[in-house]
């Protein structure tokens, strides 16, 4: 059991902003198989990215990561940080939140890449793109040469604006060397853009939305690293080009057996390329396992209403079955105590007015939920009253949460 | 009117602002002065009254000066004292410099809030129509803005004043009328011309603002929704545009209050403002004496510097609270 | 659902629609003389929507299906083309009849958080619509947005809310809400759950649906989204840059699609089932080229993955397909020769010949996407060593002359059938005679 690269222990990310403490993440827990795809899948504010931000350490003012490790596996890694750092060593993988903030930076790029969701503003428009791969390459190529540095590489005296004048003089001065640059080209090739040595020479404006996408690949691909994380990779594109960027991490993931982190809220993406699946609900795994126990098999409630709500290509079905009501409130000072799906759960119990831990379920051993009909079965005897909860006052719920029904009974 | 989360949001910024406070604490004080001039002055500001028959002024509390007078060939040194009857003094034409002061605060806002208010007039609905029209309407209107721009706005000033004369309107002022200040001007003087000026000067401002907005909310699909169900243009211009824009607008407005104070005091420093109880005449008055009566110049020059200040402060307030893009966004 | 419909009048009739927006048309533009520049949004389009039905509009960003739809609503002032409404041509409609035709149709559209004014409560959003037709009096109208808020699922005391206190799918409630106060009898849907969550979606797909049978209205339902396309409409049309390429009933386009770009968008759709890994497809290469210069002939033939060859040619549509990118890209003289001659002349000095070869080798390997039958080496060799001296168009010519297909020659037209298609696989007997095989 000692190939997880990734170990998510009791994570907790909030948001401490002026109308209360978000929480965003709360105690989430997942373990990511070397060379596997995992999928987390959610709502908009089910905290999905800020999972994928949390493992990146990007989550930005005013969030903060609260509680919890991230264990990341890597023989190369553990023994540079042992030395150092002997704290965060554990059974030969390292707990990146036990170290130093300048030693989780210097993980950008080799041993996680993010991929986000829209490639336009994740380049600079007004350097090439050539350019811009080719610096990835430098900084990880800088790296290598000197694996002891554990400064945050992308900062220092490389990008001071008398080398930036410079090097418009003078293409000695040029942080990019023809080494980086030639790898650029091969990366740009790797990832099927056409014509690789005339588009680096391009800027960002002369790519469409799946090339540079594409080209966004190639940068995260500069460092070689273990975990590719992939925000939203293909939200933004059209079907088409959808999927042709999904064959093409397919692809990279086979032929370079890095592991992939894909957050999305498309099933359909999931069931394309995931191994293994995480359900996110109100900022918890509510469901996982392997593909087929979420798909085939789905235990919780809110899996199986995702299912149901995702109109079929394949025929045209009677209605859609949709999960009643709203995302909920992530408000620390708004959450209760109890299942955060029950308000909107069609087989609410008793049980479920009081959290509910993990348990496992049926089918592999991957497959776990959130939810008491892991265990029992539902009874009716034991149902929540109808109403209950938009009767349970509570004020500031109240706003957001009236009346949303289904729109029509089923 | 205003919504509940504009209000939370104001309240937010000014607690968290000192120079909010400081701007709005200002502002009061000025309004405050301007506003009960007639109760708060000890003199009417356009009598003259000397220190002695020499022509010296009274100088400020605690200052005492020294002046030669040539008299028959020889000189003679006085040594001038304050009175208590004159707080600050009294300026080269003998009148009170306190009085002046609190007159010339009432000219600043008149001329800044009718002059800002005839400029909103004049630029919004001009930009809210070029913009929301686009096109051709557009193009030539806003040409028309643009060539106002190429003016230095202080040249245009006085060549329009040049055009229409220094007129200005007398209002009755309503503290002296219901006999709670005597031996007071009875009527305050607005100087028409400048206020029509200084609105010529600075419509453009809005027209841009007020076209830019327009813009941008032409596109929004509220607006095509408008369309869809049949809405005429000036319904849409009138429900839709105009209530959508204003926020620029009103952030633009409290600073072009004081730039307008500051124009109006440099046109009445020139002598064009048609009345003598304004900052900008009395630091021109003042301007001769600064090496001995220093006083003269430096006080109501600081009235401007004061009222300006606490003017774009507030604004500064203004558009951080308003601030479309700060408001509304919640975590999560 | 596949029933002729040719007797029937049909509420809405779509003829040769044509929207171009124009660049470089500003007064300075003008003035500097540079030529305005066409941008063919909508290119040509003709359909029916019949009463009580739904008409899908799919295809992806660009296509010009919400330009459609917005040009149909006469949002937007037609190029050309006619829009005829209850028989009458929307176009020349004025004043009290065209105030009827926007009672009788309304929009839903896509942005939840756009498409309601922010500074208007919910009940003033909603009545709007009844204010500008002077519908009832104010009691009235209270009432009925009242009565309007319930039936789409919120409750008659959130009309003195403001949007922002709303999620996503409440607000789009809101919306359809004052497209229904009207009591129209069509509705243009643009994209009303792209904005939204797979759950939330199904919620107000279900609504649609529900006040749909209760009012009787019509849909033109405009989506990228084919599964929602499916799940909703009775009829399907498919557009590619600005032209309809197939359309007919739903069933038959999502069971037998005609047109290879339906395919493919079908095709590229990830289904949520765990048989989806195993699932062999087919994706289609390229990006959807620009609609200022749209391709001639079959728009979609640059990225199309059954052209049809010459007559008398024989070639695998691999090859075929890779000599046409070449022939677009000698076309477009989008291909930088420095760089190859550059590389040519390093390795191999002053010889003249060598380093002929070296470039065409070197460029063909930059450029050719498959290897070619000895045949097809030679003509395209030949091209690309007129490349080498810079002579564009004989290399052109050379090409066209060989690979020429039919599919750049004519823009094929839709099929007069139930199911009509614009592809020349479909046309008449004299060409379709030699369908190609495809590899």
């Amino acid at each position: 059991m000692h190939d997880e690269i990734l170990t998510i222990d009791n994570l907790s990310t909030k948001f401490f902003t002026e109308n209360g403490t978000v929480r965003a993440v709360n105690d989430l827990s997942l373990r990511v198989g070397r060379g596997d795809v995992f999928g987390i899948v959610g709502e908009s504010g089910s905290g999905k990215s800020v999972t994928a931000r949390s493992v990146m350490d990007l989550v930005d003012s005013p969030g903060r990561i609260t509680d919890g490790s991230i264990w990341y596996r890597n023989e190369e890694f553990t023994d540079r940080v042992r030395e150092d750092h002997p704290n965060a060593v554990e059974d030969g993988a390292v707990d990146l939140l036990e170290l130093p903030e300048s030693t989780r930076h210097g993980l950008r790029g080799s041993a996680f890449s993010m991929i986000f969701q829209d490639p336009a503003s994740s380049f600079n428009a007004s350097l090439t793109v050539g350019e811009q791969i080719a610096e990835a390459v430098e900084v990880q190529r800088r790296a290598h040469a000197n694996p002891r540095s554990t400064r945050a590489r992308t900062s220092g005296s490389n990008y001071s604006l008398k080398n930036y004048a410079l090097s418009t003089v003078f293409p000695s001065k040029r942080f990019v060397t023809r080494a980086s640059r030639d790898r650029a080209i091969e990366l740009l090739e790797m990832v099927g853009i056409p014509d690789p040595v005339q588009r680096a020479d391009e800027y960002p404006h002369e790519y469409s939305g799946g090339m540079l996408q594409r080209a966004m690949i190639a940068q995260a691909l500069a460092g070689e690293p273990d975990v590719l994380i992939a925000d939203e990779p293909t939200t933004a594109l059209d079907v088409t080009i959808q999927a042709q960027v999904l064959d093409l991490l397919a692809e990279l993931q086979e032929e370079t057996g890095m592991t992939i982190l894909l957050i999305t809220h498309n099933l359909g993406v999931v069931a394309r390329m995931c191994d293994r699946v995480g359900v996110m609900y109100a900022g918890e795994i509510v469901e996982r396992g392997t593909l087929e126990d979420v798909f085939d098999d789905p235990v919780h409630p809110y899996t199986q209403g995702l299912l149901g709500s995702i109109p079929d290509l394949e025929g045209r079905e009677g209605r859609l079955h949709p999960i009643a009501g709203n995302v909920p409130s992530l408000f620390e000072h708004e959450m209760e105590h109890r299942c955060h799906f029950a308000d909107r759960c069609p087989k609410a119990m008793e049980e479920c007015l009081e959290h509910p831990p993990e348990f496992d379920a049926r089918g592999s051993p991957h497959h776990a939920a959130r939810c008491y009909l892991a265990e029992t079965t539902y009874s009716e005897a034991k149902a929540l009253p109808e109403g209950y909860f938009s009767e349970a006052d509570d004020p500031a719920m109240e706003q957001t949460e009236t009346a949303a029904t289904d729109g029509g009974g089923e | 009117m205003i919504p509940e989360r504009l209000k939370a949001s104001l309240k937010r910024e000014f607690h968290q602002s000192l120079l909010a406070k400081v701007g709005l604490g200002l502002l009061i004080l000025i309004l405050f002065l301007a506003l009960f001039a007639p109760i708060l002055a000890t003199h009417d500001p356009t009598t003259s009254r000397y220190w002695d028959d020499q022509g010296n002024s009274y100088p400020p509390l605690g200052i005492t000066y020294d002046t030669e007078i040539a008299q028959e060939g020889e000189r003679v040194e006085y040594t001038v004292e304050p009175t208590t009857e004159h707080l600050l003094g009294t300026n080269n034409v003998g009148e009170d410099i306190y009085s002046k002061f609190l007159y010339g605060a009432r000219t600043s806002l008149l001329v800044g809030f009718f002059g800002t208010g005839l400029a909103v007039l004049m630029g919004v609905p001009f930009g809210l129509i070029a913009g929301y029209y686009g096109g051709r309407v557009d193009d030539s209107m806003m040409r028309v803005a643009d060539i106002m721009l190429a003016f230095p706005s202080l040249v245009l000033a006085v060549a329009l004043i040049g055009v229409l004369g220094a007129a200005t309107i007398p209002i009755p002022d309503p503290i002296v009328m219901a006999g709670f200040a005597e031996d007071m001007p009875e009527y305050m003087i607005l100087p028409g011309s400048v206020t029509i000026v200084v609105a010529l000067v600075t419509w453009v401002w809005f027209a841009r603002v007020a076209r830019g907005e327009a813009m941008a909310i032409r596109s929004e699909e509220y607006v095509k929704a408008a369309r869809s169900m049949g809405a005429s243009n000036r319904r849409i211009l009138v429900t839709h545009v105009l209530p959508n824009s204003l926020t620029p607008v009103i952030v633009l407005a409290t600073i072009q209050v004081a730039a307008i104070i500051l124009l109006e005091s440099s046109l009445s420093y020139l002598g064009f403002s048609g009345t003598t109880l304004s900052w900008g005449y009395e630091i021109q008055q003042g301007q001769a004496y600064l090496s001995t009566q220093w006083w003269i110049a430096t006080i109501p020059g600081i009235g401007i510097v004061l009222a300006v200040i606490g003017i774009n402060l507030l604004g500064d307030w203004l558009r951080d609270s308003l601030d479309p893009n700060i408001e509304g966004e919640h975590g999560g | 659902m596949a029933r002729s419909r040719s007797d029937e009048i049909p509420l809405v009739r779509v003829s040769e629609l044509q929207k171009y927006f124009w660049e470089n048309d500003s007064l300075l533009d003008r003035l500097l003389g540079d030529e305005p520049v066409a941008v063919r949004a909508v290119d040509g389009v003709s359909f029916d929507i019949y009463e009580g039905e739904t008409l899908g509009l799919v295809g992806e960003s660009g296509c010009g299906k919400s330009t459609t739809g917005e040009t149909l609503l006469r949002l937007q002032e037609p190029t050309g083309g006619a829009v005829e409404f209850d028989g009458q041509n929307v176009y020349d409609l004025e004043g009290a009849d065209l105030k009827a035709f926007r009672r009788e149709a309304q929009a839903v559209f896509q942005d939840p958080f756009s498409s309601l004014d922010p500074r208007m409560t919910v009940g003033r959003i909603v009545r709007q619509p009844l204010d500008i037709h002077g519908v009832g009096s104010k009691t009235d109208r209270r009432t009925k947005v009242q009565d309007l808020l319930e039936r789409v699922g919120l409750a008659a005391d959130h009309v003195d809310r403001y949007p922002h206190e709303f999620s996503g799918g409440q607000r789009q409630r809101i919306g359809i809400a004052r497209a229904l106060a009207l009591e129209p009898e069509f509705i243009v849907l643009d994209e009303p759950t792209s904005a939204l969550d797979v759950s939330v979606q199904a919620q107000v797909l279900n609504l649609l649906d529900d006040l749909q049978d209760e009012f009787g209205l019509t849909y033109l339902l405009i989506s990228h989204d084919l599964s929602v396309i499916r799940h909703v409409c009775d009829r399907v049309a498919v557009m590619y840059l600005g032209e309809i390429v197939e359309i007919g009933p739903s069933e038959d386009i999502f069971e037998s699609p005609r047109h290879p770009y339906t395919e493919a968008l079908l095709e590229s759709v990830p289904r949520a089932s765990t048989e989806e890994r195993d699932r062999e497809r087919e994706t289609i290469s390229g990006d959807v080229p620009s609609p200022r210069d749209p391709p001639s002939g079959c728009r979609f033939r640059t990225r199309c993955p059954k052209i049809i060859p010459p007559d008398d040619l024989e070639i695998t549509q691999p090859e075929y397909r890779a000599v046409m990118t070449l022939r677009e890209r000698i076309e477009s003289r989008n291909i930088t020769l420095e760089a190859v001659s550059d590389e040519a002349e390093r390795s191999d000095g002053d010889l003249e010949v060598d380093s002929m070869d070296a470039f065409v080798q070197g460029l063909k390997t930059q450029v050719l996407e498959a290897s070619l039958d000895p045949r097809h080496q030679e003509v395209v060799d030949a091209a690309i060593a007129d490349l080498a001296e810079e002579r564009w168009e004989e290399a052109e010519v050379r090409l066209a002359e060989m690979y020429a297909s039919v599919c750049e020659q004519e823009n094929p037209l839709l099929t007069q059938d139930d199911h009509p298609a614009a592809c020349h696989l479909h046309d008449p007997p004299v060409i379709a005679e030699h369908t190609i095989e495809n590899p």
